[in-house]
């Protein structure tokens, strides 16, 4: 069965609760998650509505692995319209709190309008209560996260809330659980922080029953088998994902300074080798790695910071462990602002799961509004009397914690680079697409990963598509329309399982397809059993409609670009020295492949013929 | 010989919780962490994930003081079982338990214990990492 | 003849030579006609180990790591393959 076949209906304008019957046909052709969540924005509201209205929606959604013993099956996606890109918004989370509402009995959690106080929902199996969280607006995700698991006596209970980036509407404001995970990118925070939404705490005790256990467990087991054997699931597991800045720098992929450059000098203070390193003090950055639910890879990293470090020597509150340094966050908060002290990358990632926001939306506007302050059009008397230059650490870890806060000029670095930089003048500024950041992938070196990002519907996101291998063999832009398109319908069915993509270390669409027949598959499907052509056919459908989603909400092919920088200037080092990104030459191919007009609009044979 | 004991190593536990699916799926049938056995509690941002479950003690406190003798000792594997068709639900057992591993399920009225799967323990199997040995 | 070699964090563990493995740097004196797959069997690092390599800013592909020969004052670089992060 896969599903619980039961949603939740939250309105917080009247404060109404409603359980529903998920809409089996809808399960059937968008899976869930991602998919499924995206079918119920696109049938429940008009894409046009402004992201931070009462009438936007926002889903939390499982997926049908989600809960089980599915290697990774822990996975929830928030989907809305996200203030930050004002396009469709997608954003996956780890930890346990996706798991917990599924084995609360729930699919998905829909919350509508807008409470006329702040509140957080309480969900425990079928209890499922709004109370007012007038004590916990202007705390932090970590105290409020604490204290509703004490209040409800209960440590077992998962959270997922957000701090005050959330509550004042920061543009990549994220939804923090278990702490440290979080549904990242795009500013969902925000649209909860509009609804006066500060929490969701669950505790399930309902399971999750497969239809034929013993075919279920056999399905998980070779797969688990499959994964556990793989080189690329034990690079993970020993390094984490900043296993990959080594690789990205020597390559001159890595955005340094805002992208003038793509190599940083300082990587090797920041780098797998240094987390492990015992510093001057004795003091070593990682503590153990961590798994999300359901997990057998355990890329998560615990860290702490160094006590004599002057970012917390007298904070003892930051002397515990909390998550460390994954590969984006290293990127965000270390070279793209040329930064390499790795306790104040540390540090800085504790402000952005303290106070819940994307450390890569936050870093790639400091680092934007680092480029405008060397360029003049910036000074000390706007930033709190803080020299924002390139490679400052205390720049770092003040701003941080005052966009975290939302105080001085924390508010501006608050919008996201799109509009810091539009407000300053230089629009060409802002690394981004749709006005969502760049990850750490630098589109003159990967050109694949270029064309991901200028089409990718939540903004520029290097999760949407995996063109590495291509990328890594030919630095050109020819022949990756088609490897890019491929990898974005799959990864929109992975993402729509409640699977980590992780799982592709070792795992491909037959993989998915042992898990996802095993757990889905039923007499009464009018589709017939699940079948590896069906699972891809559904992520281009989810493909699509989000696009569809996005050309409603009144973006267009102008929507589908890079930067000048990235166009025009040629990288000025590493294997694509003098390249500039051939978006021009990818982007007509990629929008026949799909199927869609010369301006990006899905055909009439298109629609169809995916039953849109 | 001394019967076989579960062995839980916290340094190797990355509280992915395979072991709490492995038990609910093996003792309730389905995919239940809330139900599960064995419990992986984590400390400090999770900085420590220790998994935890029946010690089997020698001096069974549960044993001793349930007023059905619900509970018995299986000899070959040492293990402390409960026979459900004498357990009452009490709950006198989870106050006598020194280590909150015997624990009252709501759904049935009755308590529930590790039994080690009479002998083939499933979370030993689940475990990804190894920090789940039964030796 | 002297070339120069950097191994990225988790190539480190094969490295025998003490200050390579700290650093992930070193300078190796070689014998002319010495190739990067030489040079990847001295590092230790294991045949067939997922595995990219650049030389002096280029990519030098799998098929001929046993061909091309290292040039005096020139840098290699060994890593593990890009994927998502």
């Amino acid at each position: 069965m896969g599903w619980q076949n039961r949603i939740l209906r939250v309105n917080l304008t009247d404060g109404s609760i409603r359980e529903e019957p998920l809409v089996a046909q809808w399960a059937q052709q968008y899976l869930g998650a991602r998919g499924l969540a995206t079918k119920y924005l696109w049938e429940g509201m008009d894409p046009a509505t402004d992201a931070m209205a009462p009438e936007n929606m926002l889903i939390f959604a499982t997926g049908p692995l989600t809960g089980t013993m599915a290697s990774t099956g822990g996975r929830y996606t928030v989907v809305t319209k996200g203030p930050l890109t004002n396009a469709i918004a997608c954003s996956n989370s780890g930890g346990k709190f996706g798991a917990e509402l599924k084995l609360a009995g729930y699919d998905m959690l829909i919350v509508e309008g807008r409470s006329p106080k702040p509140v957080y929902l309480l969900i425990i199996d079928d209890k499922v209560e709004l109370i007012d969280a007038g004590e916990y607006w202007g705390t932090t995700v970590w105290h409020t996260e604490e204290t509703l698991k004490k209040v409800h006596k209960d440590p077992q209970i998962k959270v997922a809330s957000i701090g005050v980036a959330g509550e004042q509407g920061v543009k990549y404001a994220c939804i923090v659980n278990d702490l440290h995970r979080a549904a990242g990118r795009s500013g969902v925070g925000a649209v909860m922080g509009s609804k006066n939404l500060k929490a969701v705490a669950a505790r399930g005790s309902r399971g999750v029953r497969m239809k034929d256990a013993t075919a279920f467990l056999g399905a998980c087991s070779s797969t688990q088998t499959k994964l556990a054997a793989s080189p690329d699931r034990e690079g993970l597991t020993k390094y984490g994902t900043n296993e990959m800045i080594d690789t990205m720098n020597e390559f001159g992929g890595l955005p340094t300074n805002n992208f003038r450059e793509v190599q940083f000098e300082g990587t090797d203070n920041i780098n797998p080798s240094a987390m492990v390193k015992a510093n001057a003090n004795g003091h070593v950055n990682l503590v153990t790695n961590k798994a999300c639910f359901g997990c057998t890879i355990g890329c998560g990293r615990i860290a702490h910071i160094d006590k004599e470090h002057f970012s917390v020597r007298d904070r003892k509150e930051y002397w515990h462990a909390s998550g460390g340094l994954e590969y984006e966050t290293a990127y965000a908060l270390g070279p793209v602002v040329g930064i390499d002290d790795i306790d104040a990358l540390t540090f800085a990632g504790y402000m952005m799961n303290e106070h819940g926001m994307d450390p890569i939306s936050f870093g790639v506007t400091l680092a934007a509004a680092m480029e405008l302050y060397d360029l003049g059009l910036l000074d000390a008397s706007k930033t709190d009397g803080i020299e924002l230059k390139f490679g400052n650490v205390e720049a770092l870890t003040i701003m941080a914690e005052k966009t975290g806060k939302q105080e001085g000029f924390g508010k501006e670095l608050g919008l996201g680079s799109r509009l810091l930089c539009e407000k300053y003048g230089r629009p060409d500024l802002a690394m981004a697409v749709k006005g969502q950041e760049f990850a750490g992938y630098d589109s003159r070196a990967l050109q694949g990963m270029g064309l991901g990002y200028a089409t990718s519907n939540r903004g520029a996101c290097h999760l949407k598509h995996d063109v590495f291998s291509e990328d890594m063999a030919d630095q050109s832009g020819t022949g990756k329309a088609k490897p890019c398109k491929d990898s974005q319908d799959k990864i929109a069915m992975i993402d729509s399982t409640g699977v980590c993509l992780f799982t592709t270390a070792a795992w491909d669409t037959g993989e998915f397809l042992q898990l996802i027949h095993a757990a889905c598959s039923t007499p009464s499907d009018p589709h017939g059993d699940w079948t590896s052509e069906r699972l891809l056919q559904t992520g281009e459908r989810i493909w699509n409609l989000e696009r569809q989603f996005n050309l409603a909400a009144g973006l267009t092919k102008a929507d589908d670009s890079l930067p000048p920088r990235l166009l025009n200037d040629p990288a000025p080092s590493g294997v694509a020295k003098g390249r500039v990104a051939e978006l021009d030459k990818m982007l007509p191919e990629y929008y026949e492949l799909r199927g869609w007009n010369a301006d990006g609009i899905p055909t009439a044979e298109t629609v169809s013929r995916l039953g849109l | 010989m001394n019967p076989k004991s579960l062995i839980l190593d916290a340094d190797k536990c990355t509280s992915c919780l395979q072991c709490e699916m492995a038990c609910s799926m093996e003792h309730e049938g389905t995919f239940n962490p809330a139900r599960s056995r064995i419990k992986v509690f984590e400390f400090e941002h999770g900085a420590r994930s220790i998994p935890y479950t029946c010690t089997q003690c020698e001096e069974a406190w549960c044993m001793k003081a349930c007023p059905t003798d619900a509970i018995s000792i299986n000899q070959a594997l040492g293990t402390k079982v409960i026979d459900e068709s004498m357990c009452v639900g009490c709950k006198v057992c989870t106050m006598a338990c020194p280590y909150g591993t015997i624990n009252y399920n709501s759904a049935s009225g009755k308590v529930t214990k590790c039994n080690l799967c009479d002998g083939d323990p499933k979370c030993v199997s689940a475990c990804p990492t190894g920090a789940i040995t039964y030796a | 003849m002297k070339v120069n070699v950097r191994v990225a964090s988790a190539l480190r563990e094969f490295v025998s030579d003490e200050n390579i493995a700290d650093s992930g740097r070193g300078e190796l004196v070689v014998e002319p006609g010495t190739t990067p797959a030489d040079i990847i069997r001295l590092m230790n690092i294991p045949e067939n180990h997922r595995l990219m390599v650049i030389l002096d800013g280029s990519m030098v592909p799998r098929p001929e790591l046993a061909q091309v020969q290292l040039q005096e004052g020139q840098t290699i670089s060994l890593n593990p393959p890009i994927q998502a992060g």
